[in-house]
């Protein structure tokens, strides 16, 4: 059990559908939408794990799968070694408490009835921890944390601005005492001189606590700072992964390249931001391609219309860092006629 | 810019009651805010969180969650005082003329409604038009603002939506009567980068196209830096200096606004400790005459904690509140 080497998460091959079938409409509007096609990852005690990736690509989904809060249709999760398909409710639940995750939004997570000192308690609480006492003081200590007051310990939800609020779910996750915060865009709403304070926080707990993150964020310059290894999602898949460095430094798939050159610049005045559009305009029919990114794919060729990349041996830059594309990083596809 | 602003935000002051020994004392959340905003002008607002940005923004449509009150100032849209508008009025205005995304995605969606229902019946308060058209045309903006699959969004419940997704629903809803003033409030937080960029060129066509001006409130200083004309940094529920966008890395004066620019993170940081403003806003400073921003500046000087500073005319491209810089006229 002591092998800190072991993954505390592993994810495979999962798959989630969700369906919206309106009761008495037959066709209309009823349809399948598949948020995860089949992810795998694993993520090592100790480690930053970033998730980044188009808006509505299924981040939040693998979020709230690993945090045992959605089943997945097929695949399985392990946690800790043990594979949680076939647990309980109870066991899930026991194994639930060492995973926090902190929600995307933070209007409807917390709880409108509990001032925001009951709401960074309860973890404690639930977990049965300390006195009355104790639980305040490391209420108050985990506001200060995370800049307010012990003053706000009173006041209810509705009476803090959006970024207060966000760092009460996240002082929340720090009492609690996890073994892997699930952090689901958690500083999205702060001002940069939070921002920083709360970074330099995670990264402390982490060095002393051992504590392991999945972050997802659409911040890449936070992501940049703060992560071991970035993982890069397009439309319910991983199209690439690797070491933060190597993936920023040298992107091989030409979206997780869209991504970085989209980030904004301080000072950089160009009034047009953006160069290249990624939206099918023709709708939905994207299923017809082996990648998917063909439409937006300047380097998309033949070989991309019919055969689904896969990270084999010439996607590869390093053991760890691969990408789901016939063309990456440098490599060209050879000119041909498209007609 | 010679032409009457189209909205002129005027000493607005506004106050939530806060308990204290005895009794109740008014917080100022927004505290003697001023400014100018033109006719198609893009301006950012940014600031510490908490420091009164959405709240002045929800004032100017007349929505300031009670127990909070607009204690004293204007707000002209045009040259009328929207503060002395009946409801019905306010509620012409509001969505039509004004438009608001809202930071808080639940007070923008009814959880019971379609996203397409929502859109849709926002735009027919205001217009008339068939439902065929009316659909086309909602159809049409979820395209625009970056959906792939319109239609599915169009008959999904705000639950069945990623935050993103959320996010751009929202974003048509306020853009359907094609405002003369939007106010964004945190517009692309849930949005990666590429869509980001797409919704703000959108943004620019229709500032472009349809004149529109566009109060921007925004944490992403990168961002507003290339995105907007003027730049209004806020603290503590006051102004600390407004500048134009452009000149946020080379000319900005204020100690607060050179403190953020020095924190951000980047690939070039990594396994740094950030460096982070000194202290932490205290509800002293908020409450005390001088200016509040004092106990963290590192260019504090005595007169500091005593008298705030005000802000420069204006009349000037450049404005900022703080007794340690010396008044433009000074500089030159
Ligand atoms: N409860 C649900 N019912 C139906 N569809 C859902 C549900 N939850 C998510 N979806 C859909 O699944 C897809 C993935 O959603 P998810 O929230 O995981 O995206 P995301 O990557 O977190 O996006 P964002 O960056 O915008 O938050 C979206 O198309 C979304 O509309
Ligand atoms: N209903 C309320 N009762 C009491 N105080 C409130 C209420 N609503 C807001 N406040 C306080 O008013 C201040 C300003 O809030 P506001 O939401 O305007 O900040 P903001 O600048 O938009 O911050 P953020 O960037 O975090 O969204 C905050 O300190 C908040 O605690
Ligand atoms: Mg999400
Ligand atoms: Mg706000």
């Amino acid at each position: 059990m002591n092998d800190t080497n072991l993954p505390i998460v592993v994810v495979s091959n999962i798959v989630k559908r969700f369906y919206n079938r309106k009761p008495g409409t037959i066709g209309r509007n009823s349809w399948v939408i598949e948020a995860l096609k089949g992810v795998s990852l694993q993520i090592r005690r100790g480690e930053i794990v970033s998730v980044v990736g188009e808006s509505g690509c299924g981040k939040s989904t693998l979020a709230k799968s690993i945090a045992l809060l959605l089943r997945p249709d097929t695949g399985t999760i392990s946690i800790n070694g043990t594979a949680t398909n076939s647990l309980s409710r109870n066991d899930l639940r026991s194994l639930g408490q060492k995973i926090h995750l902190i929600f995307q939004d933070p209007y409807s997570s917390l709880n409108p009835r509990l001032s925001a000192g009951d709401i960074i308690m309860e973890p404690l609480i639930i977990q049965k921890v300390g006195s009355r006492g104790d639980r305040i003081n490391s209420v108050v200590h985990a506001l200060s944390d995370v800049g307010l007051r012990p003053s706000d310990f009173n006041k209810y939800p509705h009476q803090f601005s959006g970024g207060q609020r966000q760092r009460i779910a996240i002082a929340r996750a720090l009492v609690s005492n996890p073994d892997l915060i699930i952090a689901d865009e958690p500083l999205s709403a702060l001002d940069v001189s939070i921002q920083s304070q709360i970074i330099n926080l995670l990264m402390d707990l982490k060095k002393k606590r051992n504590l392991t993150y999945l972050f997802i964020s659409h911040d890449l310059s936070v992501v940049s700072h703060v992560a071991d290894k970035v993982i890069v999602m397009y439309k319910g898949h991983i199209i690439e992964s690797g070491p933060a460095e190597s993936v920023f430094r040298t992107p091989l798939h030409p979206y997780t390249n869209l991504l970085i050159s989209s980030t904004p610049e301080l000072g950089k005045n160009k009034r047009k931001l953006c160069a290249q559009r990624v939206v099918d305009i023709e709708l939905g029919n994207d299923k017809n391609f082996a990648c998917l990114f063909y439409k937006h794919c300047h380097k998309a060729s033949e070989i991309c219309h019919f055969q689904t990349p896969s990270p084999d041996s010439e996607s590869f830059l390093t053991d760890e860092h691969w990408a789901k594309c016939h063309f990456p990083g440098h490599v060209q596809p050879k000119m041909q006629n498209s007609s | 810019m010679d032409e009457a602003p189209l909205l002129s935000i005027k000493n607005l002051r506004i106050a939530f009651p806060i308990q204290v020994a005895d009794g109740y004392s008014d917080l100022f959340v927004v505290n003697d805010v001023s400014l100018n905003l033109g006719a198609r002008e893009i301006m950012a607002v940014v600031g510490e969180s908490g420091s009164g940005k959405t709240t002045m923004a929800l004032a100017t449509l007349g929505l300031i969650p009670s127990p909070g009150c607009i204690k004293n100032g204007k707000i002209l849209f045009n040259g009328l005082d929207l503060l002395t508008l009946d409801k019905k009025t306010t509620r012409h205005y509001r969505g039509n003329r004004i438009s608001i995304i809202f930071q808080d995605p639940t007070t923008a969606l009814n959880p019971t409604l379609t996203v397409g229902d929502q859109i849709l019946e926002a735009y027919i308060l205001h217009n008339q038009n068939s439902y065929i058209k009316v659909q086309e045309l909602v159809i049409d903006l979820l395209v625009k603002v970056g959906i792939n699959d319109p239609k599915r969004i169009f008959d999904s419940y705000p639950h069945q939506l990623s935050g993103g997704l959320r996010q751009r629903a929202i974003i048509a809803m306020a853009l359907i009567c094609k405002p003369e003033l939007l106010i964004a409030d945190e517009p692309t937080t849930s949005l990666d980068t590429t869509i980001q960029a797409q919704i703000l060129d959108l943004l620019l066509d229709l500032q472009e196209q349809f004149g529109m001006s566009i109060l921007f409130i925004s944490h992403n200083l990168a961002l507003v830096s290339q995105f907007a004309h003027k730049v209004a940094v806020m603290y503590a529920g006051k102004i600390m200096e407004i500048l134009p966008a452009k000149d946020i890395v080379n000319k900005s004066v204020h100690p607060y606004t050179k403190g953020l620019l020095g924190l951000l993170p980047s690939i070039e940081t990594r396994g740094q400790v950030l460096p982070s403003l000194p202290g932490s806003l205290s509800e002293e400073d908020v409450l005390s005459l001088g200016c509040p921003f004092a106990n963290r500046c590192p260019s504090v000087k005595e007169i500091c904690h005593v008298e705030c500073p005000s802000l420069s005319s204006p009349t000037t491209r450049h404005q900022f509140a703080c007794h340690a810089v010396p008044t433009i006229n000074e500089l030159l």
